[in-house]
């Protein structure tokens, strides 16, 4: 009686433990429900998917209730808030579509687990790294057809698609609708009380820096992270777009790069040297930024034009420029980049596909324009915005972003070149490397790393 | 034939007991064992978290161990900080626990400080690392400001955690305020253990309040700290989340851990295979870290 009881008990406990271990994964597993759609009205049979054009498999039945799952990066209250509302814009024409948005913060281990795992969501949100990875296994839908029916390019800002796509062209895996340029902030207040003026050159900007640093202000609001755009921000005005592309796409490190290189870093490390920098700023939180700026302790702050949110809510009174260039003639190239871009995971089952681009169709039309422009972001569809309610700092972020072609956030030109680049910018503002030390050093990174991914791509 | 009599016969007794660690020995197999098996297999491959594994055997070895300075500063700061984060908690809260036992407190009140000295232990680490940051931070954190106010200015402009000088001390005093609360308790429960007339006859003797803790307490605790010792060396080598919270390794890799290394090149770099290799070379390095010490242990007995 004893043996029996205790075997039970052992064979129960060892059930509960299995069945909690693969209720969670049994749950993501399982297909969405998926109701048969209903005959033809006339009676005749209906084309089976395949048969279909791609017009006739992209048109979404009304009376067919459809799940997508989509993952993406808009963890931030802000970004999530927009999601919400632009979801809701989709169900306003497509009340049978239902969104289940994920969003994370460490989104690209999440996607690739997901994918690893069998257990990707549809729809991803990717930069062009990842997608760049994703792609190789195969796990992206080429929606090359897809983009060109659904006209997205004609409402995109020319080149904009092909840009996040540009490591293959002619072929599209993501499609863009915000980026997230750098720009500088300048307190205006502190501008109008030492009377300066916006510098639109190198040369010009050390005045003004000269000028604040001797009344008494620290001239950068920054952390680690963010001195990365300052010497990006040097490069883009220093060296021809075409060296700097070749370098980012692992191409080539032309001797115009590496000069442009040597220079920006020179010009940064001069900054370091000058205490342009908050002193202890290896201690400060980058999450923190938009909070120190407003304190008035600092006048410039290269951040996202996304910024333009805290520091409205601070009411404090700013402008906006781009980076300033080597000469006045130089092309003005901002640190930007598609914000990511919208993929559907290449084994997505046909009767989704409808739902999925209706999801991403979704983002590409007016009222999203609207939606997301108002909410900070810089749109890359081309409605007019003229009208749109923005604050004053999130128009200054907009006019100082005309006329300005798109640059890269060169840390992702490899995995792990990130890290490599704040860990150098740490140990230049320690003062333990200069800025020649800087450059071999990455230069050195860069080549390393350079090896292991196109070792990968082969 | 005897021996498969014995063997049945072990068995039918003590049925019951292996019946119901069977549960125990699966959860093990299935959420210990095996992933400790695919991480040593996984350090023998190539692999960047998606996609194929490619055999590249002792390869993620080689890069770790030679001409590797990140790997020697990681080495480095984990030593340093095991060192210190096993030592010094025991040592305060030994401290705080004879001052609870000994001091002659009423004894509500020293329940009470019992209690808050273990609140910290019961926060959830990375709340406790993030109230930490928020403490140390250079412009808007108190600490600079009563450095301050106490004349002590000097300090105040240090960005603790910015500072390569600074930084380990700054991380590790977290790590001795959170687990110092728990030693604490355990040393107050084990020596309420020990029988007062020790004490009282040590009294007679002539023998000081300090002889009496090296005499009488420390040798009635002796199995009690042993046990605390390991638990906190286990602490210390595993940690990750009070440092990825507060400095990520930073700044400039000066707060570097095994942990830190292994999940940068993981998920920073798409290293899995060298980042398991970290893995396995600390559990290595734990392993020969615990045998010594209950090796030592052991001899003590003797």
């Amino acid at each position: 009686m004893k043996k029996a009881l205790s075997l039970l008990l052992a064979l129960m406990m060892t059930v509960a433990l299995v069945a909690c271990g693969n209720g969670a994964s049994a749950v993501s597993q399982q297909p969405a429900p998926q109701e048969k759609s209903p005959p033809a009205q006339d009676g005749s049979p209906q084309a089976a998917p395949s048969e279909q054009t791609l017009a006739q498999q992209l048109t979404v039945d009304p009376n067919q209730e459809v799940t997508i799952t989509v993952m993406s990066m808009h963890h931030t209250e802000q970004r999530r808030s927009l999601m919400d509302q632009n979801i809701a814009l989709l169900n306003e024409k497509y009340p049978n579509i239902q969104v289940e948005h994920n969003p994370v913060e460490d989104y690209i281990n999440a996607i690739k687990m997901g994918f690893d795992s069998g257990d990707a969501p549809d729809i991803v949100y990717i930069d062009d790294t990842t997608q760049n990875m994703l792609e190789r296994y195969d796990y992206l839908m080429d929606i090359t057809d897809i983009a060109k029916e659904m006209k997205w390019a004609d409402v995109s800002k020319p080149g904009s698609l092909e840009y996040q796509n540009v490591r293959h062209p002619g072929v599209i895996y993501s499609a863009p609708y915000i980026s997230g340029p750098r720009v500088v902030w300048y307190n205006q207040e502190i501008f109008n009380k030492l009377n300066l003026s916006v510098p639109t050159t190198l040369d010009e900007f050390d005045d003004v820096l000269a000028k604040v640093k001797e009344a008494g202000y620290t001239p950068f609001e920054a952390s680690i992270r963010t001195t990365l755009w300052h010497i990006d921000g040097c490069l883009f005005g220093m060296v021809p777009f075409e060296d700097i592309s070749k370098w980012y796409y692992l191409e080539d490190s032309t001797d115009t790069y590496k000069t442009g290189r040597k220079e920006a870093l020179k010009k940064v490390a001069e900054w370091v040297e000058k205490g342009y920098f908050r002193e202890g700023i290896t201690s400060i939180d980058h999450n923190n930024l938009n909070v120190l700026f407003p304190r008035g302790e600092t006048v410039f702050y290269v951040s996202g034009a996304s910024a333009a949110g805290p520091l409205a809510s601070a009411n404090m009174d700013v402008g906006a420029f781009p980076f300033p260039k080597k000469s006045k003639d130089f092309p003005t190239t901002l640190v930007d980049a598609s914000d990511s871009g919208w993929a559907i995971r290449a084994d997505l089952p046909e009767e989704k596909l409808a739902a999925a681009v209706a999801f991403i169709d979704s983002f590409f039309t007016e009222q999203s324009a609207r939606l997301w422009t108002e909410g900070g972001f810089v749109s890359l569809l081309t409605f007019d915005q003229s009208d749109a309610k923005v604050t004053p700092q999130q128009l200054a972020a907009i006019q100082a972003c005309q006329g300005a072609q798109m640059g890269y956030f060169l840390d992702n030109a490899a995995p792990g070149l990130l890290d490599a680049m704040e860990i150098l910018n740490a140990r230049l503002h320690l003062k333990e490397i200069n800025g020649a030390e800087y450059d071999e050093l990455i230069d050195q990174q860069y080549e390393e790393l350079k090896v292991e991914e196109l070792s990968k791509r082969s | 034939m005897n021996r498969r009599r014995l063997t049945r016969g072990i068995l039918q007794k003590h049925i019951v007991c292996y019946l119901l660690l069977a549960p125990t020995l699966l959860m093990f197999v299935v959420f210990v064992l095996v992933p400790a098996v695919q991480t040593v297999y996984i350090s023998l491959t190539q692999w960047e978290g998606i996609g194929p594994k490619t055999w590249v055997g002792l390869s993620n070895y080689k890069t770790m161990l030679l001409g590797n300075a990140v790997y020697l500063i990681s080495l480095r700061n984990t030593v340093i900080w095991t060192l210190v984060t096993m030592t010094v908690p025991v040592a305060v809260g030994l401290f705080q626990a004879n001052l609870l036992v000994r001091g002659n407190l009423p004894h509500r009140l020293a329940k009470l400080y019992q209690l808050i000295y273990f609140l910290p232990q019961v926060i959830s680490t990375v709340v406790a690392a993030i109230a930490w940051k928020f403490i140390y931070d250079p412009v808007m954190g108190p600490l600079n400001d009563v450095l301050r106010v106490v004349g002590m200015e000097q300090y105040a402009n240090i960005g603790w955690l910015g500072n390569p000088k600074t930084v380990m001390a700054a991380l590790c005093v977290v790590n001795i305020w959170i687990h110092s609360g728990f030693c604490c308790v355990v040393f107050a429960a084990a020596m309420q253990g020990i029988n007062k007339e020790l004490y009282d006859a040590a009294m007679v003797d002539g023998a000081t309040r300090n002889d009496q803790f090296r005499c009488i307490t420390l040798p009635g605790i002796r199995e009690n700290m042993t046990t605390v010792l390991v638990l906190t060396m286990m602490w210390s080598f595993k940690v990750f989340d009070i440092i990825w919270t507060m400095t990520k390794g930073g700044p400039g890799q000066h707060s570097y851990v095994f942990a830190i290394y292994a999940y940068v090149q993981g998920f920073s770099y798409n290293r899995l295979g060298l980042s398991a290799a970290i893995t396995v070379s600390l559990t290595l390095i734990a392993m020969i870290f615990s045998k010594a010490f209950t090796t030592i242990r052991e001899r003590g007995r003797y």
